[in-house]
């Protein structure tokens, strides 16, 4: 049973967008009304492994569609685990929406009304992203210079720690290693709070950030090379209309 | 290959970045395919008629057509090549009562899309299809791509629209580039287009002379060398040329340094493991095979021409009469001169080479004397320039396969209610409003 430190940003999220909670609920952990349209939340934390976690959320997608005891679902989870998720696609085709849920809420895929044969995606809110956010993260990553740290870190093993290789020390190696573990465990954070830091700043474009950290095999299924992607013609063709003919 | 997905980055219609499908109509090689795969697929642009034959009956074979790569399978069961093999395209060009021709353009067309047909979802409706052609292409052209489109329509529902581009604006799709010059020069043509936004059609400029031209010098330079007999095998010919052509910067100083030291030019090449072509002292021979796209009024070509070898058909666009032997400089300078002034010069600071027939190797030891195709082009045309404009040249990145995606690029961005129209020679032409 989700504790009442998770449930409670959600309910300021939900209230905030004037919903009421409604105290009446089945089959979710907390749900909203707001006169016409009636919300089901289903929160998640990670008890056991994340394959049984993956499955539940499922089961849940599949008893939520069956049933649709609520126009708009929603899973919400503490901290937003990547290998438990369903693929975006699915999140797509069921119109469950999902929610990260710290000491804020942040709706990253919005839900869509189950009653409305999927027409609207109507998103709670959609805020822009915020470029300056993305200059501080760039520039963090550059300061950094990771790429700089892992050479020497490697340099270091070439080197120093080796100077003959058949005369391995033990003590040595261990050293190496765990100079080679902080460079990858400092590169792990940095991406880790680049991606937050784009969440927090508001980066909303949640279904294809989303999809690229989530399932690369799926973006790939429904993708766009990258000669068309950054194609100037692209927009040109795009605008093309019989004014625009023949130069 | 990086991918993003369509309809979130792009806004998009996620239908179009599943299905928008290209053809790209060669004279030795048709290309087609969808988008997703992010290249096309590759067959030749042939057909083979079967004759009536109780073996092939008895093996199950029913078919009368035969067309791209299972043409060689085939090939032996025909009792006269000559006869039964058709090659639709010639120069680009199919010929408006070529029956047989265009029957073979229509089973490439079909089988194309059959290899696609696996590849649908339950949404599919048909593909968005873009074909090119020839800058020069005639009407009838156009006429018969749409009719073969909407008759394959008809009995498939595989397209759900058609519309046709020229070639070298393809070309200038896939290159990113919306203002530049573009060579296109395949195995039949090769095609001089200055683009601003669209092709500038006054200012085209065509050569009915292409890879055809490189293979045929080819030929005869396997004549010369004592190799008469390897000039029926198409393979073999082709082989030699790519490994041996080279294109000489000035090819009258190439010619006379490769006579004071012929052993500097002097080569090997194995055309298989039986097979090996040496040139002992005639290694000049082989900046002939380069130099014939480019200056095939040379008079070193005068005995080639004598012999028949080099018969180059003018092409008429409008008025005018285009020698099909005119200088690749010279055609360049026409094309830019019908141009506004003010844009000949940003339009020529981006030359783009294209196509098959400009991938010319330059051994190491040769540098200076052997160039690749660009140094040639902005060799002639500073030359012709004096200097005065700044020209840049290059390959495109993707030489063989640069129309089908400028193709794919199109299928996947123009917008759905910009409807075919003969004037323009643009827009989709659509099932339901069109056939």
């Amino acid at each position: 049973m989700p504790n009442e430190e998770i449930k409670n940003p959600i309910r300021d999220f939900f209230v905030n967008k004037g919903y009421r909670e409604l105290k009446d609920i089945t089959g979710v952990d907390l749900a909203f009304s707001d006169g016409e349209t009636r919300i089901g939340i289903k929160i998640f934390t990670l008890s056991g492994s994340i394959t049984k976690l993956a499955e539940k959320i499922r089961l849940f997608i599949y008893e939520a569609l069956n049933s649709r005891k609520y126009s708009k679902y929603y899973i919400a989870l503490p901290g937003l685990r990547v290998g438990a998720l369903p693929t975006s696609r699915e999140f797509e085709a069921s119109g469950i929406g999902l929610l990260k849920v710290s000491e804020e809420v942040e709706e990253l895929i919005p839900a869509r009304l189950l009653s409305d044969s999927g027409e609207k995606v109507e998103a709670l809110n959609s805020p822009r992203i915020d470029e300056a956010a993305l200059r501080v993260i760039a520039e963090e990553l550059l300061r950094k210079n990771l790429s700089t740290m892992i050479r020497e870190a490697i340099e270091a093993v070439l080197r120093e720690e080796f100077p003959i290789f058949e005369t391995v020390d033990t003590e040595r190696l261990e050293k190496v290693i765990r100079r080679l573990e902080e460079a990858t465990s400092t590169l792990a954070a940095l991406i880790s709070s680049g991606g937050n830091a784009i969440q927090s700043s508001g980066f909303r474009s949640s279904r294809s950030f989303y999809e690229k950290r989530t399932n690369i095999g799926e973006v790939y299924k429904e993708e766009v090379p990258e000669w068309v992607l950054n194609n100037p013609w692209v927009e040109r063709i795009r605008n093309r209309r019989e004014a625009e003919s023949e130069a | 290959m990086l991918f993003f997905k369509a309809e979130v980055v792009m806004g998009v219609d996620p239908y179009r970045a599943k299905y928008a499908y290209g053809e790209d109509y060669g004279t030795r090689f048709f290309k087609y395919g969808i988008l997703k795969e992010g290249k096309p697929r590759v067959t030749t642009s042939s057909g083979l008629f079967l004759e009536e034959s109780f073996l092939l009956k008895h093996f199950g074979v029913e078919k009368k057509l035969v067309v791209g790569d299972e043409v060689s399978k085939y090939a032996a069961s025909v009792s006269s090549l000559a006869r039964n093999l058709v090659f639709p395209l010639s120069d680009g060009e199919v010929k408006r009562d070529d029956e047989r021709a265009w029957t073979v353009i229509r089973e490439l067309t079909r089988k194309g899309f059959d290899d696609f047909k696996g590849h649908t979802g339950g949404d599919f409706d048909g593909f968005y299809v873009t074909a090119a052609v020839s800058a020069i292409a005639p009407d009838y052209m156009y006429e018969r791509l749409l009719k073969i489109h909407a008759e394959i329509d008809e009995k498939t529902r595989l397209v759900k629209a058609f519309t046709i581009i020229p070639q070298p604006l393809a070309v200038a799709i896939a290159e990113q580039e919306t203002s530049c010059l573009v060579i296109e020069s395949g195995h039949g043509n090769t095609q001089v287009t200055p683009i601003r936004m669209y092709p500038i059609r006054d200012a085209i400029v065509a050569l009915y002379r292409g890879g055809a031209e490189a293979d045929a010098i080819a030929a005869e330079v396997l004549k010369d060398l004592g190799y008469g007999d390897l000039v029926s095998d198409e393979y073999a010919i082709r082989k030699f040329k790519e490994d041996a052509g080279l294109v000489p910067i000035d090819l009258d100083e190439a010619i006379k340094r490769a006579r004071e030291e012929p052993g500097k030019l002097r080569t090997k090449v194995k055309l298989s493991a039986l097979v090996e072509v040496d040139f002992e002292e005639k290694g000049w021979l082989r900046y002939l095979i380069g130099e014939v796209i480019f200056n095939p009024m040379h008079e070193v070509f005068d005995s080639y021409r004598k012999r028949g070898v080099l018969n180059i058909r003018d092409a008429r666009l409008g008025d005018e009469v285009i020698e099909g032997t005119l200088p690749l400089e010279d055609a360049i300078m026409r094309s830019t001169r019908k141009l506004r002034i003010s844009i000949q010069n940003e339009v020529l600071s981006k030359v783009i080479l294209s196509g098959g027939n400009f991938n010319w190797k330059v051994p190491e030891n040769l540098k200076g004397i052997a160039v690749d195709s660009p140094t040639k082009v902005k060799f002639l045309l500073d030359k012709k320039l004096r200097g005065e404009v700044n020209i840049s040249v290059r390959l495109a990145r993707d030489p063989q396969f640069s129309v089908w995606k400028g193709c794919v690029t199109w299928s996947f961005a123009l917008p759905e209610d910009y409807r075919w129209s003969w004037e323009r020679r643009e827009g989709w032409f659509k099932r339901g409003a069109d056939y």
